[in-house]
């Protein structure tokens, strides 16, 4: 009994010291300022970091109040500066956490995740065509005359 | 098998056409050691038994689709092997439309989790978002002990974020237990499952949820025994969580009573509860702990809708879980299980039956 139990032991070990080996070895990505961007037809101007948060992941409104559309939150695809700034300073939340808390939702009621993009320019359209779109892009990138605002800068 | 394949492709091909479908799997392998002393009173001897195992679990088959801004769809599959009939056996999970009109105001119609207590709404099959590797006992499937019924097929009302303390509610009508929603109920009961609740603060829920059912004669219950006569089921359950992904400190308690109003042999009460608590030392490695307490029926007055005799079933257990991402966490837990059969009658008058068993469970939940 006890050898078999030592050796599930050990392999947890093992396998614990090996995943935790490879998430050390990723490469630490410093964040950069970003630009809360929205649709025009959002009446929304400004916002705090304490309210996009609680609009990009729908925990106390699932849709616009004045604009009657879902929120529909836009993520990046791959790990960037960008994301890096979202996720620690308007979210407070690991990456991790993040793709879980939507899984979650998913889960327990059927709501649809964030949508992802892979570059600025790709956030831009999407929020530009979507009216209930929240996204977030670095602080440099030009938004030009596309159909988004921003409604918070964050550096 | 084939079967199997043939929905994942269809699946497949149905989120690749469908705009805002998304699919998704679950897995989650595990090996188990379980050793067990089985004492017998009337000879006053102990059985011993162990066992290893390593399994390969359910593969769960996830997807929902957004109909439009406010239908939705869920489908939930569960492939498992049946080490019964040595197949894969292809179970529909949950399969339900959403209609989302208000914040305070949704509805649901199809198979999906009976809206009692925090944890059998919150963690199911994909085991990847449970804390723990096993199920609180009261709410497990009942071909792991479960005893009582956590999917129903009917209507369900609901609503959150009301109020500036999050109140929320859900109100199911179903079927009840033993019937499978196949055309299959000869009468005209409802089972009625409500909740309500509020979230006063982040992740801090604290919820009221109970169930009204009719017991009929001739249907099994969630643990297999065939009823004798007709009743009435009320189950009541209070629970408090804060599961917060920002705060270290993690806890579950829950508390289940139910009474089974049996037409002539009278009441029976069954009672369980269950707390688990977890702290995370760094993000990703939480080490919990996890206590189980059911008893059915009375030492005197046993609950036959559960077990033809008393029985008192005590689980504590320790466990850690290491979160490499949001696809893949590793958990190990060490289980102590005492379950004692009351008032067992033997040719020497009444007896218990005790069983103690210890288990040590490696599991690899993971999605993608």
């Amino acid at each position: 009994m006890k050898k078999t139990i030592y050796t599930l032991i050990v392999i947890s070990i093992i396998t614990t010291a090996l995943i935790g080996m490879s998430s050390f070895s990723t490469k630490e990505i410093h964040g950069g300022g970003i630009a809360i961007i929205v649709n025009k037809e959002n009446p929304i101007s400004s916002l705090s970091a304490g309210e996009v948060k609680l609009y990009w992941l729908r925990k106390i409104k699932k849709r616009w109040p004045e604009l009657n559309k879902n929120i529909k939150p836009v993520d990046r695809k791959a790990k960037c500066p960008e994301q890096e700034t979202f996720y620690s300073k308007i979210l407070n939340m690991s990456a991790a956490n993040v793709e879980t808390y939507f899984i979650q939702k998913q889960y327990e009621s059927a709501e649809k995740p964030q949508d992802k993009f892979q570059s600025d320019a790709d956030i831009i359209e999407f929020v530009s065509s979507e009216p209930g779109a929240i996204g977030f892009i670095s602080k440099n990138t030009s938004v030009g005359d596309n159909n988004v605002k921003i409604v918070l800068v964050v550096d | 098998m084939k079967k199997i394949l043939l929905i994942i492709s269809n699946l497949m091909y149905f989120a690749s056409s469908g705009q805002d479908t998304k699919i998704r799997f679950f897995g989650q392998p595990d090996m188990v050691y379980q050793h067990s002393s089985e004492t017998n009173p009337i000879t006053n001897t102990t059985t011993n038994k162990s066992q290893t195992n390593f399994n390969g679990a359910g593969f769960v088959i996830f997807i929902t689709s957004q109909i439009n801004d406010r239908l939705s769809i869920l489908g939930e599959s569960d492939a498992h092997y049946n080490s019964v009939d040595k197949k894969f056996n292809f179970e529909v999970e949950r399969l339900f439309l959403r209609y989302y009109y208000k914040d305070y105001l949704s509805f649901r119609a199809g198979r999906m989790y009976t809206p009692i207590g925090y944890w059998n709404n919150q963690h199911n099959l994909g085991l990847i978002l449970q804390p723990t590797i096993f199920r609180p006992y009261h709410i497990r499937a009942a071909h792991d002990g479960g005893i009582i019924q956590t999917r129903d097929i009917g209507f369900q009302v609901e609503g959150e974020n009301m109020t500036s303390l999050r109140f929320f509610y859900q109100v199911m009508f179903a079927n009840g237990v033993g019937y499978f929603g196949a055309n299959d109920k000869p009468n005209n009961n409802i089972a009625i499952t409500g909740k309500i609740g509020i979230e006063p603060i982040d992740g801090l829920k604290f919820i009221i949820s109970g169930q009204r059912d009719h017991i009929q004669k001739g249907i099994s219950s969630p643990t297999g025994i065939i009823q004798n006569e007709n009743g009435k089921l009320w189950i009541g359950n209070a629970a408090i969580a804060f599961m917060n992904p920002e705060k270290k400190f993690e806890f579950i308690g829950e508390y289940y009573h139910q009474f089974n109003q049996y037409d002539s042999s009278g009441t029976r009460q069954s009672i369980g509860y269950f707390a688990y608590t977890g702290y995370k030392i760094t993000d990703s490695f939480i080490p919990y702990l996890v206590f189980n307490h059911s008893m059915s029926g009375t030492k005197n007055n046993p609950d036959p809708y559960f077990a033809m005799y008393s029985t008192d079933n005590k689980i504590a257990s320790v466990g850690a879980r290491y979160k490499l991402n949001a696809g893949l966490v590793v958990k190990f837990e060490y289980e102590f299980n005492l379950q004692t059969v009351k008032d067992v009658p033997t040719p020497v008058g009444n007896k218990d039956f005790s069983t103690l068993s210890n288990r040590a469970r490696l599991q690899f939940a993971f999605s993608f």
